[in-house]
């Protein structure tokens, strides 16, 4: 988004027969206000700056206005209509002076659009517009203005004046009515299209005129005729709106992210929701201690993409949970979106406020449903509660809501908590022990295509062309147009346009819905209706097509439209929907230009191609998230290992439960079922094994290594389904390869010395004089020499070699053998008269004691 | 202590039915090696120091194995005596498991300790337990005691034992339909070799047992060693 910039004129004071205007200075403080809490820079004009300064201050303005810039001039004070053109009064002028038509020195021109390049100007001036003060009788704000980059606000209608409003306390400044309905409305920050702005002005200047009882007044765009191009600049933004959210700015695998969509209708009257109250709660305390150790079952460990593993602290007393809030219609900000879309991919656990199932958190829900598999939890408040029937959008039948409406009982207070905490649990929970894990749908519908090529290729669009649409009887009709003005728009006859429906498979819906969602290059959707299901789907496909999607809307439900009153307590997030995603408008019945303007660039459009990465912006930014969140595929030994398990697990055995379905038969002999799965898994425990001792060659790796005790482990279980199957042979081999390199570990260099050295002369020898082998004297003295100089050389490989790598400070009972090595060292050591040796040993001994 | 347990536990099973598989092959010498590494494991695991810290069903199946290997080896007496180590913790801890127990009674009669009639009481008494642990519905919900197919493997033993073939049968095919394949064969080839037995020592209720173990090994299609 470019510079705002706001440039204040107020003119109080008039030379003869202007009135002069005392309300004129609060106008400007307040509208300044106003600007300034929108993000503008406001700069003010002197009040009694002449003609050639403002003037020579507005060209420079509007010059300066570049690519993306919204420039705002305000005026309040006299206007005058001289010659045509309409020209604000400068300060000290009189009327006269005004009304030279050969001297311009008191007046300045309000056409502005020459000096306008780029950008955008918008020019709001709260002057009367009666003619009563008019000699020429030319009534100011009539001159024709048809500039683009350039639109003129008036205060007020022909004929009316801009009244102001008289102070009602005795401390209370007069306002100009204009004024103060413009200002209110940029204070609010709900509005944030120009458009939106000046309805809302209106209907402001309307109630307050209403309740002063004045004549109304109603402002008036000047802006010549309104074509497609000047419409589209109407719906442009003017200002961000405000957005409370705090989305953590890197993911950080050792930590939890938390992510609540809040729902724009039970956060209107209420702006600190009762759920995000909830949600806080449940990332804090003993919750928070909770949510965090059913995390930590999940994702303690993981292998991301990247090739960081998640090592999640097991019970911290402050477990690391970051929560980022937002409400619907605040995540289609511009300059919000992309963060959004990052945290849906990002978060390990997203909470959807589905009330009343707007269309805004249904796209977002369908771009987690098609990016990761984390815990997402539905929750539904507006006074549903669990059991009461509820009209759930059709692909989102068996989703397991929540509800978060408050309970009818004071006690129960906590329970609402209480359990949106467990559900979080079992979430993960159940993650971690079920790999096809699913709380919403599509994630496997769009993964598990099948093994063939063409499962996953893409459909061209001669094929056919997939619309999303609303399948309500009231749609029907859009439907029939829109499908025939397609169809008239496509290449040859064969060519189609079909919905789920028409394309009559017999598969589940949610299966072949998502595969075509995934795979159909060409994909129309249409918001008329602003059906939940429609816009979940959207969501699905702006995630994972990098075609992207052809969106349309009926004009009537455009924000302004006359349709979209139904939807008036999700106004904001269509808005914000409207004026980032730009769908194509169409008007039932009429002029079918935008329709063909949308098929042609659906025709046309190579994602390849296109350079501007409008239509897969999602795409892209769920992309780049999931390279720092996805989780490395389990590694082929474990599927192998989880798939056998699951068929016949080890323990089976042991208890005699039964696994499998349909395990009895007529004749107890011959239980086929029961045996395939024995036969099966012994199988895919084999085939891991395998993978194990030739692929990960994991009988080498060290005998602590996880990997190395699971290959003995699976080797063993290998052997042991093989035995029962009386395959010997083969569990022979696995048995005496894991016997084979269980004798090629070699013990640590020190324990083999001191082995050594006992062998020959055992230090318990000298304590209990037990002969420790037979033959003659010297024979003897030259075994307990050699194991003296065994267990120095023991003791020196400790002091020099394994010390300085510390594994002497990490490993106590490998410690506690240096300093008993030392000491028998020392000891031998001193019997023989070495006494420096023995000495300097127990220096060492000393220092490291000290350092322990 | 209980991972290491389970480590052993795991081991030993795969000595036992490598010696198993050397024995039915008719090498001897090799499959009473296997049955003494397992052996050798199960003793040095069982005279590890802080035994209470291992989870009890661990330390009941740790006895009830060696009790299997020192059978295969022909070691009756120290396998009725590894039962009655089973047994006891079975019965302290409160343990759904009979396997112990059942076994117990019967290496009574394997090693001709007591006769067959003689320990009818501790049978009933025995299945009677099973039968309030399969049907207890707090107990189930604890332990699912409902789903082990050995529950019902001595049940039905017990009943063999008491010559109620019915019962017997009946709890024989919940056992083969929740249990593994191999497992029937497993329990009848006991009941046999107990049958065996009673007739060596000519313990007039032998003929019972056979009966019974020749009956359901047909009407069960499962043919015994």
């Amino acid at each position: 988004m470019g510079n705002r910039r706001a440039l204040l004129i107020g003119i109080e004071e008039y030379g003869d027969d202007f009135a002069s205007l005392p309300a004129v200075r609060q106008d400007v403080a307040f509208v300044g206000k106003a600007l300034s809490a929108c993000g503008y820079e406001v700069e003010k004009v002197s009040s009694d700056a002449k003609a050639d300064v403002l003037g020579n201050t507005l060209r420079l303005f509007c010059e300066t206005c570049d690519k993306d810039d919204v420039h705002i001039i305000y005026f309040s004070g006299h206007g005058r209509s001289v010659g045509g053109k309409d020209c604000l009064v400068a300060a000290g002028a009189s009327r006269d002076d005004v009304d030279d038509l050969e001297n311009d020195y008191s007046r300045v021109e309000t056409n502005l659009g020459r000096f306008v390049d780029r950008g955008l100007v918008v020019f709001f001036i709260d002057a009367c517009r009666d003619g009563a003060i008019a000699k020429s009788g030319e009534t100011f704000g009539n001159e024709l203005v048809d500039e683009p980059r350039f639109i003129r606000v008036f205060g007020c209608r022909r004929g009316e004046r801009c009244q102001v409003l008289r102070k009602a306390e005795k401390n209370e400044a007069e306002i100009s009515i204009f004024s103060k309905a413009l200002g209110g409305v940029l204070l609010e920050r709900r509005h944030s299209t120009l458009s939106a702005v000046l309805d809302r002005t209106a209907e402001s200047c309307m109630d307050i005129t209403d309740k002063a009882v004045l004549e109304p007044q109603l402002p008036r765009l000047d802006y010549g005729e309104l074509t497609s191009e000047k419409q589209k600049i109407l719906k442009r933004r003017i200002f961000d709106p405000p957005v409370v959210f705090s989305i953590w700015e890197q993911f950080n695998p050792n930590h939890m992210h938390c992510l609540l969509i809040e729902s724009e209708s039970e956060t209107i009257e209420t702006p600190e929701s009762e759920l995000r109250k909830i949600v806080s709660l449940t990332t804090k305390g003993g919750y928070g201690r909770k949510v965090w150790n059913a995390f930590h079952k999940y994702a303690n460990d993981k292998l991301l993409l990247n090739g960081k593993r998640r090592e999640i602290a097991e019970s911290p007393r402050d477990p690391p949970i970051h929560l980022a809030t937002i409400v619907v219609k605040d995540a289609y900000q511009e300059h919000v979106f992309d963060n959004v879309v990052r945290a849906l991919v990002e978060a390990d656990l997203v909470i959807f406020d589905v009330t009343k199932f707007e269309p805004g958190v249904l796209l977002l829900m369908g771009i987690r449903s098609a990016s990761r598999r984390g815990v997402s939890i539905s929750t539904h408040g507006g006074g549903w509660r669990e059991l009461d029937e509820i009209e759930v959008p059709f692909n989102l039948s068996d989703l397991s809501l929540n509800s978060h409406t408050k309970p009818k009982e004071h006690k129960e207070q906590g329970k609402v908590a209480d359990t949106l905490v467990r559900r979080i649990e079992y979430g993960f929970r159940q993650l971690a022990k079920q790999p096809r894990y699913q709380d919403l749908p599509a994630y496997d519908a769009l993964r598990q295509l099948g093994p063939l090529y063409e499962a996953a290729s893409t459909i061209p669009a001669s094929t056919h062309i997939l619309m999303l649409s609303s399948y309500r009887v009231l749609y029907e009709e859009n439907w029939l147009f829109l499908s025939n003005e397609i169809i008239g728009c496509l290449p040859s006859d064969d060519w189609k346009v079909l919905r789920l429906v028409d394309l009559g498979n017999p598969q589940l819906v949610s299966q072949f819905l998502y595969e075509q969602i995934r795979r159909a290059a060409a994909c129309v959707v249409d918001w008329t209706e602003y059906s939940p299901s429609t816009f979940f789907e959207l969501g699905v496909r702006l995630a994972v097509s990098e075609w992207g999607a052809i969106q349309l809307v009926d004009d009537r439900y455009l924000p302004e439209g006359e349709q979209s009153k139904r939807w008036e307590r999700m106004f904001g997030q269509i808005e914000n929907m409207h004026a980032l995603f730009d769908p194509f408008t169409y008007r039932l019945f009429g002029d079918t230009s935008s329709i063909r303007n949308a098929i042609e660039l659906l025709l046309k459009r190579s994602p390849a191609m296109d350079e501007s990465h409008k239509r897969d912006r999602v795409y892209r930014r769920v992309s780049e998230a999931i390279q720092d969140v996805a989780e490395t595929y389990t590694p082929v030994h474990k599927q192998l290992i989880d798939a056998a398990d699951a068929l016949h697990h080890p323990l089976q055995g042991r208890e005699g439960a039964p696994q499998i379905l349909f395990r009895h038969s007529r004749e107890s002999s011959s239980q086929h079922a029961k045996t395939e799965s024995e036969r099966a898994a012994k199988e895919l425990r084999i085939a891991a094994w395998m993978y194990m001792e030739y692929r990960l060659k994991a009988g080498y790796l060290k005998r602590d290594d996880p990997l190395r005790q699971l290959y003995e482990k699976l080797g063993e279980e290998s052997a042991s389904s093989l035995f029962d199957a009386d395959e010997g042979d083969l569990a022979r081999l696995i048995l005496d390869s894991l016997q084979e390199k269980s004798a090629e570990t070699y013990k640590p260099v020190y324990k083999q010395l001191i082995d050594a050295a006992d062998a020959l002369h055992h230090p318990l020898q000298s304590r209990e004089g037990a002969p420790r082998n037979s033959g003659d004297g010297s024979r003897q003295l030259a075994k307990i020499e050699s194991a003296k100089e065994l267990r120095i050389a023991a003791w020196f490989y400790m002091e020099y070699r394994l010390k300085p790598k510390g594994e002497l400070e990490r490993n106590e009972s490998l410690r506690k053998l240096y300093e008993k090595l030392g000491e028998e060292s020392a000891n031998a050591l001193f019997d023989a008269d070495e006494v420096n040796l023995a000495q300097r040993i127990l220096d060492s001994l000393q220092k490291q004691g000290k350092q322990a | 202590m209980n991972s290491h347990f389970e480590t052993v536990l795991r081991k030993v099973e795969v000595q036992r039915k490598s010696g198993d598989a050397y024995r039915k092959n008719g090498n001897k010498e090799c499959a009473s090696e296997a049955f003494e590494e397992g052996e050798r494991l199960l003793d040095k695991a069982l005279s590890l120091p802080d035994q209470e810290n291992v989870d009890p069903k661990l330390l009941a199946e740790a006895h009830g194995a060696r009790g299997g290997i020192l059978r295969r080896l022909g070691k009756r007496r120290e396998a009725l005596q590894a039962y009655k180590d089973g047994a006891l913790i079975e019965k302290v801890h409160g343990l759904n498991s009979t396997y112990n127990r059942l076994n117990f009674l019967k290496y009574q009669l394997l090693t001709g300790d007591e006769k067959l009639r003689a320990l009818e009481p501790e049978l009933k008494s025995l299945a009677e337990f099973i039968e309030n642990s399969l049907t207890n519905t707090s107990k189930v919900a604890e332990s699912n005691v409902r789903d082990s197919g050995w529950a019902w493997a001595d049940l039905a033993d017990c009943h063999a034992l008491l010559g109620d073939l019915d019962k017997a049968e009946k709890f024989y095919i919940t056992f083969i339909e929740k249990s593994e394949t191999k497992s029937p064969k497993t329990a009848l080839d006991v009941l046999n070799e107990v049958a065996k037995h009673l007739e060596e020592s000519g313990d007039p209720d032998c003929e019972r047992v056979r009966a019974a173990a020749t009956s359901l090994a047909s009407r069960l299609g499962i043919s015994t060693s």
